[in-house]
């Protein structure tokens, strides 16, 4: 295999890193404060790619700019789903709010494919070429300037979001929530709004990262599946609610792919996750960097 | 006074019925001039495909196009051997999920009793739908693109119009000789294939692999890439490092990620796409401009006959977008199943398959849209067979697949600027 290749799949690898990094922060975040594995987390990356898509196409604004309206669209989203769907849900038993996660998973799913068959009427969507933001080159290896934006930013948001849970109010009361809801509660925090800022925040991340991954990718319904397993991956690996070793474990899982990718056969890299996966439930269940709370 | 006897009392009564009874037959309604004959019970195709689920794009324009052939058929009277009997249709979903199929195309063989099916797609499900129209002994108008070893192994009933997995490998082999004997100065010596790692495309990398030397070209890369894929970068990466003079593509839709990945390597090779982006509008929506001169091969394709242009015109007026490949492909498979029933002069199944196994379609049937040789028939298999089957050899051209071969009215192959080194 020439050097090249192999160094180009490396980088490329690294590059996606960012944006896994990006979702599964917001999933592991939701996890650790809520206590729930939120199984449509990648299908709202899902949807804030499709309405991204539409206000490109349909306003004319730049991929990048849709971040005004996506984060804030889907923080408020983030809490609707939360306040009705999960709380009421998570009363009853964790496995039930699981199961919600799931039914509404595939809710978005085929709302999206209605929208993208119906509506839209192309298989495959993506934001129009000249967003493509072309390419430089670092020795032989070619950069995809989207990429490496997206990169760069999901490290510079990871470090504010790290700051805002370590260094700010809300941050210190996440933290209490998640390391124990009713000693937070009696300590005079209001844990049901902290809950819901805390699932807005994560689910906040997930518009970011759509609208990063924007001038990157060509998507259709069917892309949050592919995010999920990945994320997933990322955060056990990097250990369940542990902040910032998921974030770390995104790029190594981002690695893994792109190598395997270089190296493998097509039928195995997915494999390579789910080894992963595996290979750290069973002999390392708290993860590389520990179960150690946001 | 008259004494009241029996007698009379019985004589009364027998007056009084046959009174009422002479009343009765005056007061009848007089018999009602005959009714007009009731018009024929439709025919119906049931049809099964994946209306939910990131392809349902591409079988939603399957479905116009059958509709669109259902329409047309109606109001021009209908099945004439059939007293002008309508055509009706109904679609399952069955999700892209093998439990579902089953149970659909059951339903509509069982409950519904319709009169043919249509096997909308995959052709993953071919051999356990097949199997179940064969034994319920009706015919299977399949759309699924097939691979020749799984799905038409031996069935009597079933029936496949499109070109198959191995042949678009052929004709996509075919397309690269004519553009080199037309349009090249020089001749491509050596061809890669990137795919997706799934069934059909595989066999069509295989056929592809192995016919290639037949027409002088010499394999230096076969790479699958993951199916369903984020990111196609590292198979990419693979195929460019084995430095083909012209790369074949072969999808499932996941041309713009490819045509993207290309564009960021900086590379633009001379190309042929086999499927499925590469024969659908979605790659020009998405592409825009950049979709200009990108070749691929198809089933259908406005220009490779005159109806052709006529059925696209009409299309696009109805359903306010371009006819593709799978609108066409389906139009013109309704108009062979209307043939079959005409020529069975009856709804039993079996005569329509029977009908099915001897038909010949030509021009006389009905629109000739895909670019066959003047006829439509079935071999043994239920396939058209290569030579009388042809895909289309197209490229996008103005924002619109044009046919390279057969020519559409003055278009000419167009080279991209990357190519200008290998023009004549």
């Amino acid at each position: 295999m020439p050097i090249e290749v192999i160094g180009q799949g490396a980088v490329t690898g690294l590059l996606n890193g960012g944006i896994i990094a990006l979702i599964a922060i917001g999933l592991t975040l939701i996890w650790g404060v809520m206590g729930v594995l939120n199984m449509a987390h990648a299908n709202f990356v899902m949807v804030a790619l499709f309405v991204g898509y539409m206000l490109v196409k349909y306003l004319g604004i730049h991929p990048y700019l849709t971040i005004i309206v996506l984060v804030p669209l889907f923080f408020f989203l983030g809490i609707l789903f939360t306040q009705y769907l999960i709380k009421p849900t998570l009363k009853i038993s964790s496995h039930l709010a699981l199961l919600i996660t799931i039914a509404f998973m595939l809710f978005l799913e085929g709302i999206m494919t209605f929208v993208g068959v119906k509506v839209l009427k192309v298989d495959f969507i993506a934001v129009d070429p000249k967003y493509w933001l072309g390419t430089f080159n670092v020795g032989a290896i070619v950069i995809d300037t989207p990429l490496a934006i997206a990169f760069v930013a999901s490290i510079v948001l990871a470090l504010g979001l790290f700051w805002l849970i370590r260094k700010t109010d809300i941050g210190r009361n996440i933290r209490a929530t998640a390391e124990n809801p009713r000693t937070a509660s009696l300590m005079g925090i209001n844990v049901g709004r902290v809950q819901l800022i805390a699932f807005g925040i994560g689910i906040s991340t997930a518009a970011v990262a759509a609208s990063l991954m924007l001038p990157t990718i060509a998507f259709n319904s069917g892309i949050g599946n592919n995010f999920m397993l990945i994320a997933f991956v990322a955060v056990v690996l990097g250990g369940l609610g542990n902040f910032i070793g998921t974030f770390i474990a995104g790029f190594i899982v981002g690695f893994a792919e792109g190598m395997a990718g270089v190296f493998l056969p097509a039928s195995l890299v997915p494999a390579v996750s789910l080894s992963i996966l595996i290979f750290v439930l069973v002999f390392r269940p708290q993860g590389l960097f520990g179960d150690r709370g946001l | 006074m008259r004494k009241i006897t029996k007698l009379s009392i019985f004589s009364g009564l027998l007056v009084l019925v046959m009174l009422a009874g002479l009343l009765g037959a005056c007061t009848q309604e007089a018999p009602a001039p005959a009714a007009p004959a009731a018009p024929p019970a439709p025919i119906v195709i049931g049809e099964i495909s994946a209306y939910t689920g990131p392809p349902a794009t591409l079988f939603e324009h399957q479905k116009a196009g059958m509709q669109f052939a259902i329409d047309e058929i109606n109001a021009a009277g209908g099945i004439k051997a059939l007293g002008g009997a309508k055509l009706e249709m109904i679609n399952l979903d069955h999700e892209f999920k093998a439990e579902l199929a089953k149970e659909a195309a059951e339903r509509l063989i069982n409950k519904d009793k319709v009169d043919v099916f249509v096997m909308g797609s995959p052709s993953g499900f071919g051999v356990m739908i097949g199997e179940i129209c064969e034994q319920a002994g009706i015919s299977n108008w399949t759309l699924c693109v097939n691979t020749p070893e799984k799905t038409l192994q031996g069935f009597e009933t079933v029936f496949s119009l499109p070109i198959n997995s191995e042949m678009l490998g052929y004709v996509g082999l075919e397309y690269l000789k004519h553009i080199e004997e037309e349009y090249l100065g020089k001749k491509p010596q050596t061809i890669a294939l990137l795919h997706a790692d799934n069934e059909f495309n595989n066999q069509n990398a295989k056929a592809w692999t192995s016919h290639a030397p037949e027409f002088g070209y010499k394999v230096v890369g076969d790479v699958a890439y993951t199916w369903p894929s984020k990111d196609v970068t590292p198979f990419l990466l693979k195929v460019k490092a084995t430095n083909p003079d012209v790369l074949f593509i072969s999808d499932v839709g996941e041309g713009v990620q490819i045509e993207r990945a290309l564009d960021v390597q900086g590379w633009d090779p001379l190309r042929i796409g086999l499927q499925s982006s590469y024969m659908g509008s979605g790659i020009i929506e998405s592409l825009g401009e950049r979709a200009e001169g990108l070749p691929g091969v198809g089933w259908f394709v406005k220009g490779a006959t005159p109806d052709s242009v006529t059925f696209a015109d009409k299309f696009e007026a109805e359903y306010g977008y371009p006819a593709d490949s799978f609108s066409g492909i389906g139009y013109q498979n309704i108009w062979v199943i209307k043939a079959a029933i005409e020529k069975a002069g009856s709804r039993d199944r079996m005569a329509i398959a029977r009908a099915g196994r001897e038909l010949v379609y030509t021009k006389k049937d009905g629109p000739f849209v895909l670019p066959y040789d003047g006829k439509i028939d079935f071999d043994e298999t239920g396939q058209v067979p290569l030579g009388v089957a042809s895909g289309t050899k197209m490229q996008v051209q103005n924002g619109a697949w044009v046919s390279i071969s057969p020519p559409g009215e003055g278009i000419k192959f167009k080279f991209r600027d990357a190519w200008a080194d290998w023009k004549k």
